[in-house]
């Protein structure tokens, strides 16, 4: 056949997300201007007037900018490695498991809270987590004081980081089950007739298989690093713990649409956009250089 | 390899889009066009001529009822104000608290408004600014009906004087309560007696109260599990209207008004939240949570009323209308009894902070062909809500108020209150004539007497009057009243402010849980005038001072 009508094939493949692409995310961007405004409700962008970099300015001057940082980085650096772990681990476990019945019933279990929405899970977590929840009614029992979780914030990001891999890792590892699945079979074959234990095939041939797939899992997820999780914390934390909880989603949502800062809000967002790029360009470079990886 | 390369940009464009924060685009200010309203002299203040469509979006009250059938746009209120006023309600969208905020605000930011619709006060100023709102200032003379006219007069003009931007009525306001803004202290009376204590005056005896009732089991169940005074994670939060599970009550026993511009002791007008008042009051917060008599558990409950419907607390401080939870708090344990009581400061003196006189406001978008619709759509809700109108006491009022066609707000009588409950108690006590009510009066009239003959028998009955009965009366005690200067929005206000709320919630929330010493209040302080707090003062007494020689 033919490659360059193949290739074309594909091209046109393209054009439907390519358009939902300009219209949802493209022609926004334009909506970016107000980050550069005093952008007054009711003039519009048009009518606002231009004040350059004030906006980030002030982003740079306010003493908790510097906390907020370090928050979403903390919370999202502990999410991004557990999550590449995790799902790991438990994938590779689970490949393990020779009856299928057992396999598909852990695997529906895991699977169930990724389908529940942070607002019914962080209603369950703070119940759980209440001086009278079923951890401190547990932690009684062995004779520990009761600890007051969400209110600490010592506890508090861990939570976190905890409760969202326990949501997710289970529908994370669907991933890495189906790289488990590709690999050839005459693989096992082989390194069982020259003798490999079953450690042996999962350090040579389950682990390398799999490397591939943990890469391009990880260079993606470094372009996500300042999303912390809006919707689990928004939903989890209260003012005690702003100062190891609030990230810049919170923070963008309490400044700019309660408090309708429109033109500050978007610098903040639009100071966020621009770190995540940088960071998924050179991730996707030390891909390539260290792992020899490219998506393309 | 060069598609390759294209392919990998598009990726790399997608990954910064996707995280890019998208704004909606907006366009600017839209031409307006005219609207006179024509020479003819003599108008029907109820009834347009011709029938008229406006467009809005309102709030709604979560999960509140309707009948089989009706539907936000079209109930017993939209036929109501369709047949009165031959007016009828397109509604654009309906959402509920934050959503609806939220929505709003985004609405207003890409100017996608509807023809009417209730804003608070900063968006209507801002509004207002932007040249975006009509004029009403002839349409009001001209259709304002007596009633609406006498209901403003009742607040000497404060609340059109709030609604009057550069000379013209920009907005037709609500009238609020102003017995909506005492804060009531309620106490499980049956607790009380069963522990034989006195009914508490002072902040000592809401703590010796909160004492007992964490400590002497009152709900005799064997176990230590009732709260003293209960909290909620907006407890600090202090608006003018008094709302359930915040600290108004307590603060104002100590003179304090945090979050608002008051008069401090100078005569200047100053910010609430740092004033030395406040940190004495923080600072009996913090004693009462470190010795357990405060909700250990405040600030991560979202509503409090669950700790008194279910019987755990039996001390709250509330607004006067609290029948509602109480009724629920006596279905589920009928020996339940909720008293109110008002919390004097050290001088024996009950303060309240007083709530504006107008804080909704009815806007109409610049260039809308029938302004008066909005004047003629107010003089039928308010003669419908105070029932002047006999064909509204066909109208089912236990059905939620947010189902109005136009965004729902209180029109009354300044001391509405008041005035009604005096008027059921001269009809029960024989004094007046059971005729002689008005027809809203008679109505609640005829609920007392159904509720005297079996009492609790009925919740509805019972919560349709009893709060006119035992705290309207406390109402009518002598109290200061204090005032807030100021409830706008300055010029770096706008910048400034959610940091320096930020500053001060998490701070009063870390001093009274203990994680703080109370003197960190006065870092707090500095901190607070230093990041822009001392500006805004400025800026406020500036306003304050412009207002004054307008």
């Amino acid at each position: 056949m033919n490659i360059r009508s193949y290739h074309k094939h594909y091209h046109l493949m393209l054009i439907p997300g390519v358009i939902l692409l300009i219209i949802f995310h493209v022609v926004p961007m334009f909506g970016i201007a107000i980050a550069f405004q005093d952008f007054r409700i009711g003039r519009g962008i048009t009518g606002s007037e231009w004040i350059g970099l004030e906006n980030f300015q002030y982003l740079f001057q306010i003493h908790d900018s510097w906390t907020i940082l370090y928050n979403t980085v903390y919370i999202s650096v502990w999410k991004i490695a557990a999550h590449l772990v995790i799902p790991l681990v438990f994938a590779v476990l689970l490949n393990e498991v020779r009856i299928m019945a057992v396999k598909r019933w852990i695997q529906t279990v895991v699977y169930l809270p990724h389908f529940l929405s942070w607002v019914i899970l962080a209603g369950v977590l703070i119940d759980m987590l209440s001086l009278t929840g079923i951890v401190n009614t547990f932690l009684k029992g062995m004779g520990v004081k009761p600890i007051m979780f969400l209110t600490s914030n010592s506890w508090f990001p861990a939570i976190i980081v905890g409760s969202d891999i326990w949501k997710e890792f289970g529908f994370a590892a669907i991933v890495y089950l189906a790289a488990l699945a590709g690999i050839n079979p005459a693989l096992y074959e082989a390194a069982e007739m020259d003798g490999a234990g079953r450690i042996k095939q999962l350090w040579y041939i389950t682990l390398p298989s799999l490397l591939p797939t943990t890469v391009l899992l990880a260079t993606l997820s470094i372009g996500n690093i300042l999303n912390a999780g809006f919707d689990q914390i928004f939903n989890m934390y209260n003012p005690v713990v702003y100062q190891s909880a609030d990230i810049i989603d919170t923070y963008v949502y309490r400044v700019g649409l309660v408090q309708a800062q429109y033109g500050f809000a978007a610098a903040v967002g639009l100071l966020k956009s621009a770190i995540g790029f940088i960071l998924i360009v050179i991730s996707y470079r030390i891909a390539y250089k260290y792992a020899h990886y490219r998506i393309f | 390899m060069g598609y390759r390369k294209k392919a990998a940009v598009l990726l790399a464009a997608t990954a910064v889009l996707v995280t890019a924060c998208s704004a909606k685009d907006s366009a600017g200010p839209k031409e307006s066009a005219s609207a006179s309203t024509g020479p003819s002299e003599k108008v029907d203040p109820f009834r347009l001529p011709n029938p008229v469509e406006l467009t809005t979006f309102k709030s709604v009250t979560p999960g509140a009822k309707l009948p089989e059938g009706d539907t936000a746009e079209s109930n017993q209120y939209s036929r109501y104000i369709k047949d009165k006023a031959n007016i009828t309600v397109k509604l654009l969208w309906y959402a509920s608290g934050q959503d609806y905020s939220q929505k709003l605000n985004l609405a207003v930011a890409s100017n996608d408004l509807p023809d009417v619709m209730v804003v608070d006060e900063g968006t209507f100023l801002n509004l207002a600014d932007a040249g975006q709102l009509e004029d009403l200032t002839k349409v009001f003379e001209k259709y304002a009906s007596p009633l609406t006219k006498e209901l403003y007069a009742s607040t000497n003009n404060k609340a059109l004087e709030k609604a009057t931007y550069k000379g013209k009525l920009m907005a037709i306001p609500n009238i609020s309560v102003q017995a909506d803004a005492m804060s009531f202290l309620w106490v499980r009376k049956d607790w009380l007696d069963k522990l034989g204590l006195q009914p508490p005056k002072t902040v000592d005896d809401v703590t010796a109260i909160a004492k007992a009732f964490v400590e002497r089991d009152p709900d005799g169940n064997g176990k230590a599990d009732t709260i003293g005074l209960t909290g909620y994670d907006k407890s600090f939060d202090n608006g003018g209207k008094a709302s359930f599970h915040n600290f108004k009550g307590l603060f104002e026993a100590y003179n304090a008004y945090p979050t608002n511009w008051v008069k401090d002791s100078s005569g200047q007008v100053g910010y609430g939240s740092i004033q030395p008042e406040t940190k004495q009051a923080l600072g009996k917060l913090r004693d009462l949570y470190t010795s357990g008599l405060l909700d250990k558990e405040f600030a991560i409950r979202k509503d409090g009323n669950q700790t008194v419907v279910g019987g755990k607390a039996g001390l709250f401080f509330g607004p006067w209308w609290a029948t509602g939870v109480i009724a629920d708090t006596f279905t589920n344990d009928p020996k339940a009894d909720l008293m109110p009581y008002l919390i004097q400061d050290s001088k024996g003196q009950k303060n309240n902070l007083m709530v504006p006189v107008s804080n909704k406001f009815i806007v109409v978008k610049k260039g809308v062909k029938n302004p008066e619709a909005a004047v003629v759509y107010a003089n039928n809700f308010i003669a419908a809500q105070r029932k002047v109108d006999p064909d509204a006491l066909k109208l089912d009022f236990t059905i939620d108020g947010t189902y109005w066609p136009i965004g729902y707000a209180t029109y009354d009588y300044a001391d509405a209150v008041e005035r009604k409950s005096d008027m059921l108690k001269k009809a029960m006590s024989g004094q007046m004539k059971p005729e002689e009510l008005t027809p809203e009066m008679k109505d609640m009239f005829d609920k007392a007497m159904r509720d005297k003959a079996n009492p609790r028998k009925d919740v509805k009955d019972w919560k349709g009057y009893w709060g006119y009965t035992v705290p309207a009366e406390l109402l009518k005690t002598n109290y200061n009243k204090v005032y807030s200067e100021y409830t706008a929005v300055t010029k770096t206000m706008e910048r400034k402010w959610a940091n320096l709320q930020k500053l001060e919630t998490e701070t009063f929330f870390k001093i009274v849980m203990g994680e703080q010493p109370l003197d960190s209040f006065d870092k707090f302080v500095s901190d607070w005038k230093a990041q822009g707090g001392d500006e805004i003062t400025k800026e406020v007494r500036e306003e304050i001072s412009k207002a004054s020689s307008k």
